[in-house]
């Protein structure tokens, strides 16, 4: 990606407009994650997108953790900073997972007070994106949707909207992947995921090995359809191929955005 | 705002139950189990369908648990799971996770405290050098990002004055360490079977990129690295080295510990302090 970026002798042939990176993979003193990490910067935009704020946990926030995020973001100044809504640590323990949070009022309470007090650590709002999920609570009052809508009135943050993620827990828990995204408030969300998963028969699961599969290619126009052009990200974690595929599968999304959005023009000038 | 559907545990009860279902170490079911918990007791929070019941869904989590951390420490302990097998390495790292359980946010830090762990499990008790060698595989991890420092080019030393030689402050750079062993851990790295009961001390480093290591066969060379792991002279080192090689021709002495010197900055283990 680094020689690709650099091969780029204008900013059209660049293979991407900017990067997303793991935070916590770049939390470390120095070597190659540091270095490549100031090469990439000093070509495109970054952004930073964590694993491990933990949100949802009923856990203290970590301030140590808080603070390296806060310095690296210091470093790298991102165009805007990412992490999950979930939890993933207990008692001073982590998962490293990304545990679906119920919706209800307590968390959203809970989950609000924290959003706050980490945009103020961080001096920005920050985004929060939906996760995958496998399982849903028997009591949880709220939808989804209106757990992210609240949580973005109370705290003023947007959202990471994953796509696939919705696509994956729509499916895992038969609610409507289109009432999700009509839910989301229209102007929250500042950047999209795009994915792969894998069908498990009794589930999908959110794997990041596969391609962008159809049917999330059909939400993401809708998504776009609704949210308008958002910067736009394809995830891919495991059996990663060439470059120019996962640039060509980056350049569809651009196609895909560039047609839902003349089609609204259209449709308006014609209105 | 809708009311919650009925009466909800606490989210910190809820959190406690499921973190410790999932990390139980026989899956979901048997964590209910030792919980003295009915295998339906998950029901009334989670909700279940014909495809996947409430335990069900849970276990995919705890699946997703110990996998992934079994999955990195796979990849970071590559040569302590080719002496082992998969499966012992498997039954390890149950155990590991029972007794350690993950505390940093990355998982880089998830095999921090393996190696200290195995000189107690029955593996490493049994065969008392596998701790060394998970030891200096995770060594190689950390020095991976460790520290940055500008490293002494040869044509810096071949520069100096006999005055600067004398008052130049130099140090090992940070990503390094010194590691005593009572096995000869370097010959299991090349593939060589056991070890043979004999110390050795290893010298492990970055240099740009790639992390390295050699044993240290000369205790001249052992005690100049001692020395340099603080800001130190070079005039200081050369004293150290023919302090430690006791009798010699001045001379001789000052060209062989030149000649170690000039080996490290060719690694780029030394720098400016």
């Amino acid at each position: 990606m680094l020689r690709a970026l650099r091969a780029a002798r204008t900013p059209a042939e660049r293979p991407v407009d900017w990067v997303e990176i793991i935070s916590e993979n770049f939390m470390v003193e120095g070597g190659n994650p540091r270095a490549v990490l100031r090469q990439v910067r000093a070509e495109v935009p970054v952004v930073m997108h964590g694993v491990s704020l933990s949100l949802g946990s009923v856990d203290p926030l970590d301030g140590r953790y808080l603070d390296a995020l806060a310095s690296l973001a210091g470093e790298v100044e991102p165009a805007w900073i990412s992490d999950h809504l979930c939890w993933s640590s207990f008692g001073g323990h982590t998962g490293h997972d990304l545990w679906p949070l119920p919706f209800t009022e307590e968390a959203l309470e809970h989950v609000a007070t924290r959003v706050h007090a980490v945009q103020d650590r961080l001096r920005r709002p920050i985004l929060v994106e939906n996760v995958s999920s496998y399982l849903q609570f028997a009591y949880a009052g709220l939808t989804e949707w209106e757990f992210l809508s609240a949580l973005v009135a109370r705290t003023g943050c947007g959202l990471l909207l994953d796509v696939n993620n919705v696509f994956v827990s729509a499916h895992n828990h038969r609610f409507s992947a289109q009432a999700f995204l009509q839910g989301v408030p229209l102007d929250a969300v500042g950047q999209i995921h795009l994915a792969g998963h894998r069908d498990e028969g009794t589930h999908l699961l959110d794997t990041h090995d596969h391609p962008v599969c159809d049917g999330v290619w059909s939400l993401y126009r809708a998504a776009v359809a609704r949210f308008g052009g958002v910067a736009t990200l394809i995830e891919r974690d495991e059996d990663i191929p060439p470059l120019d595929e996962l640039v060509a599968e980056s350049r569809q999304a651009a196609t895909w955005e560039r047609e839902v959005l003349a089609q609204a023009a259209q449709v308006k000038r014609a209105g | 705002m809708p009311a919650d559907r009925r009466e909800a545990p606490s989210l910190r009860a809820v959190q406690e139950l499921l973190y410790d279902l999932m990390t139980a170490p026989s899956g979901v079911a048997q964590g209910l189990a030792a919980r003295g918990l009915p295998p339906d007791a998950l029901d009334a929070i989670i909700a279940g369908d014909e495809r996947l019941a409430a335990v069900a869904r849970l276990d995919i989590y705890a699946n997703m648990y110990f996998f992934r951390i079994l999955d990195v420490l796979r990849e970071e302990f590559p040569r302590l799971v080719a002496t082992l097998g998969n499966d012992v390495f498997h039954d390890l790292i149950t155990d590991y996770l029972l007794a350690v359980r993950p505390a940093h946010p990355s998982l880089r830090e998830v095999g921090a405290r393996l190696p200290g762990f195995l000189a107690t499990h029955t593996r490493g008790v049994e065969r008392p050098w596998l701790p060394e060698l998970a030891a200096l595989e995770r060594t190689h991890r950390e020095l991976f990002d460790s520290t940055d420092a500008a490293p002494l080019a040869l044509a810096d030393l071949q520069a100096l004055t006999p005055e600067t030689f004398a008052t130049l402050k130099v140090r090992l750079i940070p990503a390094h360490r010194l590691l005593a062993h009572t096995f000869e851990i370097s010959t299991v790295w090349q593939g060589e079977g056991e070890p043979a009961p004999r110390a050795e001390t290893l010298l492990a480093w970055r240099q740009d990129t790639a992390v390295h290591h050699r044993p240290l066969t000369s205790g001249a060379e052992t005690a100049m690295l001692r020395r340099a792991v603080e800001p130190t002279t070079l005039a200081e080192l050369c004293e150290t080295f023919a302090g430690a090689r006791g009798q010699g021709e001045e001379a001789t002495l000052a060209a062989e510990a030149f000649q170690v010197l000039a080996r490290w900055v060719d690694d780029g283990l030394l720098t400016l302090a």
